[in-house]
């Protein structure tokens, strides 16, 4: 059973970021928001993954859903103008691709060799998901420890939208 | 049932994390740098998940900051994008190459 | 008192600013088309602010009793001085916009942001928690891009917006990234948890993993802040929002950055103080270097101020290297006064060029040419800024240098305040050539115009009162500052293990 696991959870993290490579890459601004709508929803399922499906949902529905209709209307709204990944586009960046490629050695070395030999009991945790329903304990977090702080963010998302509904609409000559 | 290992989300979040910053430093349209910037902070949501899920004193508070920061994210999308717009509407392109008027004042 | 009294009156603040801020919009929707809305709307603003800074004088005297464990605030002497900061700062921002912005569309929603973006900065003082603090600092930098976009006519604006809107989502995201490696390492977001597992990102030097950590975060908060290298939309943004605007950028966003930068940095990131000092080091050496050298050669008077404000973001930062080198109340006394005082010097600095701009349409060395001879009195508060800000007494800049390089000096990098010095008096060129340019050059024909704002004198005397008032409390109360900044400097260390 866990290879299968994990196989999907390899063919899923691939695609993934074959997805996210594609918004970078292609070359209608459209299309790099349909290639970040399969990104996230890669995303979403690798919280399912991990244990908390609930994530998921949200991920699907805010993000996938929400967000990406915003950046849809934005590109309407503000024209097309095609770009191009070729040979080109390599030599002019090259700095900034090895870079890239750098950053994600260091960074993957960096993380296995803090987490790869670490023993963590994860393996339990999820295993009580089975028997008790992991969003249960994510609630009970947010609503009795976190109470005081979800508040803030109703005026971080009150402040958005003040900011854009004065900034997007069309005001008559003064 | 057993989880998978650790390794392989992390690998995850790094290589988005790794496109990010490859797309930010490389990507011209205004639009696709706040694409690139969300692949940045959805590499950060997998890392919060991931370790939160694996945490050995089963403090889940990694979740509760996933959850906050799509919200933020969500704000944060629709604040840029009304700027993308009002920019567009002043300069009729919102490439950041040809931004420029500033500098020469 | 119950649980419950005890949050509410420890929010009474933010929620002060926040009932001010609905009120401004129900009053914007139902009288924001008369013209007497642009005087009745910063009025409100004021009212909000002065009570909103009694509610924090009133809140509950034992800080520790919030509910939560651990709990997700602390609302001490920290907070208290950084709410009171936010609120001075927003004092400014209200009165020199009242002029700045009349001519706009709904104002009430700019006092509205004005007043939430200071919530944020109280909510960023009072955080002892990741979640809390992050969410703060989204509320006050959301708010920031959309008041630098205000003016949607002006092109400048928008460009403003755009950029600082791009690279302020940029250091949020590299940031997140950086706190979720520290999650990983630490197992909880609370901000003091790392004394407890000190194993992965090292115990008292930091290994590789905790050096990455610290970069990141080090790049999250120095775009906010302005420290060289992280500097390059700081002239760009200033020249391009409305004056008032980049007045809220030079002090209270800038104080808000700060208490981001030490939450972070004197509480979580305090055992591996070894490995960020140096960075801070560097990073302070190459902002005093670059703020002051780089506005030896402008013309803009706003530039200049830009600049300058690079230059004394790298002046504060002397105070992180010594608070980890060991003069912790002096770094400490030297941030927080250097902060106030920043208030003073630079809220009467961008009010005078906003002023000239309205007199003359333009804020290059030529427009303040023979500023002296149409006007003064603007050009005295002026001239007292400008040496304030140079450092010389008896104004309150001298005494904000004078305590960050004595810090420098009492913890051992003797070369970071010799550098300081040296800087500041590069710093002198720039400052005498506007007073020069102000007092012994004849204005030109065009620039006659002596109309005069008794707004605008009313907030430039009383910030001109309050700098020179914070220069003779510094010499005379020293005891009682020494004090203070002590309280401070303990109640951060209290919650190091």
């Amino acid at each position: 059973m866990g290879w299968f696991l994990e196989a999907n959870f390899i063919l899923i993290g691939i695609i993934t970021i074959l997805m996210a490579f594609g918004t970078l890459s292609t070359k209608k601004v459209m299309r790099a928001a349909a290639f970040l709508l399969l990104t996230l929803v890669g995303v979403a399922l690798t919280y399912l993954f991990l244990g908390f499906e609930f994530l998921m949902g949200i991920q699907i529905t805010v993000y996938a859903g929400g967000i990406l209709i915003l950046f849809l209307f934005s590109v309407l709204l503000t024209g097309h103008e095609e770009f191009k990944m070729d040979l080109e586009f390599a030599k002019e960046n090259i700095v900034q691709i090895l870079i890239s490629i750098l950053l994600f050695f260091t960074l993957t070395a960096l993380m296995l060799s803090i987490y790869g030999n670490y023993q963590l009991t994860g393996n339990e945790l999820v295993l009580q998901a089975q028997t008790k329903g992991l969003t249960q304990d994510f609630s009970v977090a947010l609503f009795s420890h976190f109470n005081y702080v979800l508040p803030i963010l109703g005026v971080l998302l009150f402040s958005a939208m003040l900011g854009s509904v004065k900034l997007v609409l069309r005001e008559e000559e003064l | 049932m057993t989880a998978i290992p650790i390794e392989y989300p992390l690998i995850l979040s790094s290589a988005l994390f790794s496109l990010g910053v490859f797309g930010v430093i490389t990507q011209k349209n205004a639009v696709r740098i706040l694409i690139a910037i969300e692949l940045i902070i959805n590499a950060a949501n997998i890392n919060f998940v991931t370790f939160a899920s694996y945490n050995p004193n089963a403090d889940i508070s990694g979740w509760v900051f996933a959850l906050f920061i799509i919200a933020v994210a969500a704000g944060e999308a629709a604040i840029g994008l009304a700027i993308f717009i009002n920019v567009f509407r002043n300069f009729g392109e919102i490439n950041v190459k040809h931004l420029f008027t500033l500098r020469e004042v | 008192m119950s649980e419950f009294q005890i949050v509410i009156q420890s929010f009474l603040p933010v929620y002060t600013l926040l009932f001010g801020a609905v009120i401004l919009l129900i009053l914007d929707w139902t009288i924001g088309k008369k013209p007497v809305h642009k005087h009745i709307m910063p009025s409100i603003s004021i009212i909000t602010l002065i009570v909103a800074g009694y509610m924090v004088f009133i809140r509950p005297k034992d800080p520790s009793s919030f509910p939560g464990n651990p709990p997700l605030f602390y609302f001490g002497e920290f907070y208290a001085y950084f709410s009171l900061l936010a609120i001075t700062a927003a004092f400014v921002i209200v009165l020199s916009a009242w002029k700045d912005m009349e001519l706009e569309l709904s104002l009430g929603v700019f006092y509205a942001l004005l007043l939430i973006a200071t919530a944020g900065i109280l909510i960023i003082a009072g955080a002892m928690n990741f979640i809390p603090l992050y969410v703060g600092f989204e509320v006050l930098s959301i708010s920031t891009y959309a008041m630098i976009g205000f003016k949607k006519k002006s092109r400048a604006a928008a460009e403003a917006s755009i950029k600082y809107f791009l690279l302020g989502a940029l250091a949020s995201g590299i940031l997140l990234f950086g706190i979720s490696l520290f999650y990983g390492a630490t197992h909880s977001l609370q901000l003091t948890s790392a004394v407890n597992v000190l194993n992965v990102i090292g115990t008292t030097k930091p290994n590789a993993y905790g050096l990455f950590v610290m970069a990141l975060l080090v790049v999250g908060v120095g775009f906010k802040i302005a420290a060289v290298p992280f500097h390059v939309w700081v002239p760009d943004v200033y020249k391009g929002s409305s004056l008032s605007v980049t007045n809220f950028l030079a002090i209270g966003s800038k104080a808000g950055g700060f208490a981001f930068v030490f939450k972070i940095f004197l509480l979580s990131l305090i055992t591996i103080k070894s490995g960020w000092a140096p960075v801070w080091a560097v990073l302070a050496i190459l902002t005093m270097i670059v703020g002051n050298l780089a506005a030896l050669p402008q013309v803009s008077v706003t530039r200049i101020l830009a600049y300058s404000s690079i230059a004394h973001v790298g002046y504060i930062l002397i105070a992180l290297v010594s608070y980890a080198h060991g003069a912790t109340e002096m770094a400490t006394i030297g941030a927080l006064y250097h902060l106030m005082a920043n208030i003073f010097m630079k809220g009467t600095a961008f009010t005078v060029v906003l002023i000239v701009v309205y007199q003359t349409g333009g804020d290059t060395l030529e427009h303040f040419k023979g500023l002296s001879k149409r006007d003064p009195l603007t050009t005295f508060f002026m001239t007292i800024a400008l040496l304030s800000l140079a450092g010389i007494p008896p104004f309150a800049g001298f005494f904000g240098k004078f305590f960050l390089f004595y810090s420098a000096v009492l913890s051992g990098d003797t070369y970071l305040a010799i550098i300081a010095i040296m800087m500041s008096a590069v710093s002198v060129f720039y400052y005498a050539r506007i007073i020069y340019v102000m007092y012994f050059q004849e204005p030109s024909e065009a620039n006659t115009e002596t109309k005069t704002y008794p707004r605008f004198f009313i907030l430039l005397f009383a910030l001109t009162i309050g700098n020179i008032a914070l220069f003779f409390g510094a010499l005379f109360l020293t005891p009682q500052l020494v004090e203070f900044g002590s309280k401070v400097a303990q109640e951060l260390a209290q919650f190091i293990i």
